[in-house]
């Protein structure tokens, strides 16, 4: 929306109704339309927040720790994790806890195998544990695997945003 | 917070009305947008018993042009202090903390520089079994970051009414906000003790539906900076295009921007310390 100038920006069908009727205080002569699109794009900042954040690992003994931040209004989140398949050597089951709150997902051998190199295991979700939504917060995810170390490539994040 | 929706009356087109929504929400947003600028997770594979400060992890932050602070959760269980140390440019600070459960500790102010950047972290402790969970470079929380978002409301009094240029301030503030405090979509920090040592990331690393595109970017594009060895090429591919590049010697480097409306992948033909995903 190109802006006007100050003079031109005086909304006429409002002029008249500042003329006839000037406020107590100092007067803005802004469209409605720029109020609004001033609103929206500081709405907008909220929104550039990522949705989804990715971790990458190295190879970890068995447990391991991934930190989040939850952005503004976030209430849920549920997390991918991605191994490499080659070093999942027998059925194995995935460990995810936030605030003391485990979920577990198994991996049976072979039987999940897929045309990829990698196993994507996705766990969750769980609600956020903090009542407030308004400011953003971490997150910290802790893993443990049954059998044996492999590798975490990736974890991802997923944040359910609500209306913001 | 809600997003009211106000109806502009006559009677309300007075600067303390709308001087008010426009910089309560301004000032919320300051204080509440703290995206992640960079960060080391995880921190530490086992406790550390080291009574000693290690050059444990270095990791790359977005060019932020804002302050920014390190966010590190851990734990030292057995009693004793843990002692934090991040640089950033030619600034050091220190921190110790003495938590016997999960806590974090926040490290900073550091003045981010404009341009990635590396943010070494090294740390001890002087008894009990500390376990560094992760760290979080996150943009500073401040209704003073930006100087111009938005005019304050005591120099709008004075310039009654209210000029187009002080509109068109207030319309670009909010993306002034956003490229000050450029968030990382995707990062990663060798979790390794030697600073040459490095891991080689599965690939490719996808990032759909990471970042809700803002409606003023028509085409979005976005960078990847590396920290690796010299044979290492990253490759970061959008929907429009796809950037490589491979680092000459030891510094942060970046890719070209890759144009992608929608998803975002990033590959690896070998080993890297750090990087970091942003919108440019």
């Amino acid at each position: 929306m190109p802006i006007q100038d100050a003079t031109s920006i005086y909304p006429a069908g409002l002029r008249s109704a500042y003329v006839d009727n000037p406020p107590d205080g100092l007067a803005v002569p802004i469209r409605a339309a720029h109020h609004v699109e001033i609103l929206d794009r500081q709405r907008m900042v909220y929104r550039a927040y990522p949705e989804v954040q990715a971790l990458t690992c190295g190879r970890f003994d068995g447990t391991t720790h991934g930190l989040f931040q939850a952005p503004p209004n976030a209430e849920a989140f549920s997390v991918r994790l991605v191994c490499a398949e080659s070093e999942i050597t027998a059925d194995t089951t995935f460990t995810l806890t936030y605030n003391s709150t485990a979920k577990t997902k198994k991996i049976a051998m072979y039987t999940d195998q897929n045309s990829t190199p990698f196993y994507q295991v996705q766990i969750g979700p769980w609600q956020l544990a903090s009542a407030t939504t308004d400011a953003p917060a971490l997150v910290l995810v802790s893993f443990a695997v049954d059998t044996g170390t492999p590798r975490i490539f990736g974890l991802y994040a997923r944040f359910t945003i609500s209306g913001a | 917070m809600t997003w009211p929706t106000y109806s502009i009356s006559a009677g309300q087109l007075r600067s303390a009305y709308l001087y008010g929504v426009l910089i309560d929400r301004a000032n919320h947003i300051l204080e509440n947008y703290t995206p992640v600028v960079g960060g080391i997770s995880p921190m530490s594979r086992k406790t550390t018993n080291s009574g000693s400060l290690v050059d444990y992890c270095k990791t790359i932050i977005t060019p932020i042009a804002s302050r920014f602070y390190l966010n590190i959760v851990y734990e030292i269980v057995g009693g004793g202090t843990a002692t934090f140390s991040a640089t950033y440019g030619a600034t050091t600070i220190t921190a110790t903390g003495s938590s016997s459960s999960a806590a974090t500790l926040s490290i900073g102010p550091f003045q981010g520089s404009g341009t990635p950047a590396l943010l070494s972290v090294q740390y001890s402790r002087d008894s009990g079994d500390l376990t560094a969970y992760g760290a979080l470079a996150v943009a500073e929380a401040t209704t003073h970051g930006i100087a111009s978002f938005p005019p304050h409301a005591d120099a709008l009094a004075t310039g009654y009414p209210i000029t187009a240029m002080q509109i068109r301030e207030m319309m670009k503030s909010p993306i002034d906000c956003i490229k000050a405090r450029v968030p990382a979509l995707a990062w990663f920090a060798s979790t390794e003790r030697a600073a040459a040592n490095t891991i080689t990331p599965g690939g490719p690393i996808w990032i759909t539906h990471a970042y809700q595109i803002t409606n003023y970017d028509y085409n979005p594009s976005f960078k990847v900076s590396i920290l690796a060895p010299t044979a290492t090429t990253a490759t970061l591919i959008g929907t429009g295009n796809q950037q490589s590049i491979s680092p000459s010697d030891a510094a942060v480097i970046a890719t070209s921007a890759a144009v992608t409306g929608s998803t975002l992948a990033l590959e690896f033909s070998g080993p890297v310390q750090s990087y970091s995903v942003y919108e440019v």
